[in-house]
C-alpha cells in the first residue's frame, strides 16, 4: 500500500474538499474519513499474530487479508458505525466508507510483479484486477505527492471559507 | 446498551467467518490470483511450469537466492535486475525443478524502504489517534463529537 501516511493524507484531502459542499464537515468529521483510511490495514495484524498461528489456534483455515477486501472493510466500518452515537451514524458511515474506499483504490494501483492487484471486490469475486503499477508502498514519492495535495486542499478551503 | 454490544459481537463473528472463508481460497490464475510461496511450500511439484508470484529477502546474490518470508528458499534465474543482499525481491516467475524460479518480471525494495514505511505509517497512526482524541469523546459507551451539548433537550 502507499504507506499509511499517504492513505491518511488522501482521505484528509478528499474530506477537506468535500467540506466546501457540506457545512457540517468540520475537522471532527475529516478525522473520521482519516480513520476510515486505516481500516483496510487492520489486515496488518498478521505482523503481530500470523495467519498461520491463528489457523493452529482455530483448527480452521484463516487469512487476515480478508480485512483488506471490500467485504471485510464493510464489516469493520459497521463496527465503527455501531459504536458512535446514534445521531452521528449516517455521517460516520459515509466518511468511514470514503476513507476506506480511497485506501482500497490507492492500493489497487500499487506495482506488483504479476501486473495484477488483489481481490479488492471480495467476496463478490476473487478477481484480481490488473494494476497500472503506479508506485510501491515503500517509496516516499506518493507520500510527498499526497502531502502536497493535502496542503493545497487545506489552503483552498481556508481561503474559500473566509 | 446490550443491543449495541450484541451487534458488535455479531459483526466480529462475521469478520471471523470472512477470515476463515478467505483462508480457504485457492489460487485462480485465470482471475489473476496466482499461487504464492505458501502454495509452493504446500505442494511444489503441483506448480511446475506454472506462473507464481513470490517475494522474499535476498540472502545470496550469485546465484540470486531469496528466503520467502516464513517459507522456503528459492534460487531466482533470468533476472533483468541485480538485487543486493538484504533487499526484498518480488518476482513473477515460472516454477522450475529444484526450488528454482525463472523470473518473468521482478522488482526490489531496499532495506531502507521497509524501515521508511514502518516509521511513516506509525507517525500517521499517531497523528490520526491524536485527532480522534481531540475531536471525539467516549460517553456512556458511545463515541460522540466533543462539544456536543449533553444537557437534557427537554429542560
Amino acid at each position: 500500500m502507499p504507506d499509511l501516511l499517504a492513505h491518511a493524507l488522501i482521505a484528509y484531502a478528499l474530506a477537506t474538499l468535500l467540506a466546501l459542499k457540506y457545512d457540517w464537515l468540520s475537522p471532527t468529521y475529516v478525522t473520521v474519513a482519516m480513520a476510515g483510511a486505516f481500516v483496510p490495514d487492520l489486515a496488518k495484524a498478521h505482523l503481530l499474530v500470523s495467519s498461520t498461528t491463528v489457523e493452529s489456534l482455530l483448527g480452521l483455515p484463516f487469512d487476515w487479508f480478508a480485512l483488506h477486501t471490500a467485504g471485510g472493510t464493510l464489516l469493520s466500518i459497521l463496527v465503527g458505525v455501531t459504536v458512535v452515537e446514534r445521531n452521528e451514524r449516517r455521517r460516520v458511515a459515509a466518511l468511514l466508507a470514503l476513507g476506506a474506499a480511497s485506501h482500497l483504490v490507492a492500493d489497487a494501483l500499487l506495482l506488483n510483479a504479476s501486473g495484477r492487484s488483489y481481490a479488492v471486490l471480495w467476496p463478490l469475486t476473487q478477481y484480481h484486477p490488473p494494476t497500472p503499477g503506479l508506485y510501491l508502498s515503500t517509496e516516499p514519492g506518493p507520500t510527498i505527492a499526497t502531502a502536497a495535495t493535502a496542503l493545497l486542499a487545506w489552503y483552498v478551503v481556508r481561503r474559500r471559507k473566509r | 446498551m446490550p443491543t449495541r454490544a450484541l451487534t458488535v459481537a455479531l459483526l466480529l463473528a462475521g469478520l471471523l467467518v470472512l477470515g476463515v472463508w478467505f483462508g480457504t481460497l485457492q489460487p485462480a490464475p485465470a482471475l489473476g490470483d496466482y499461487p504464492d510461496a505458501d502454495d509452493l511450500a504446500a505442494d511444489y511439484d503441483a506448480y511446475l511450469g506454472e506462473p507464481v508470484a513470490v517475494g522474499g529477502r535476498v540472502v545470496a546474490t550469485d546465484p540470486v537466492t531469496i528466503d520467502a518470508f516464513g517459507d522456503d528458499t528459492y534460487v531466482v534465474t533470468d533476472l533483468a535486475i541485480q538485487p543486493d543482499r538484504d533487499d526484498n525481491l518480488y518476482v513473477f516467475a515460472v516454477v522450475r525443478p529444484d526450488a528454482t524460479l525463472e523470473a518473468t518480471t521482478a522488482y526490489t525494495v531496499p532495506p531502507w524502504g521497509r524501515t521508511y514505511t514502518y516509521v511513516v505509517s506509525a507517525l500517521a497512526g499517531l497523528w490520526v489517534l491524536a485527532r480522534i482524541v481531540r475531536h471525539w469523546q467516549l460517553e456512556r459507551w458511545s463515541l460522540t463529537p466533543r462539544g456536543t451539548p449533553t444537557e437534557d433537550p427537554d429542560a
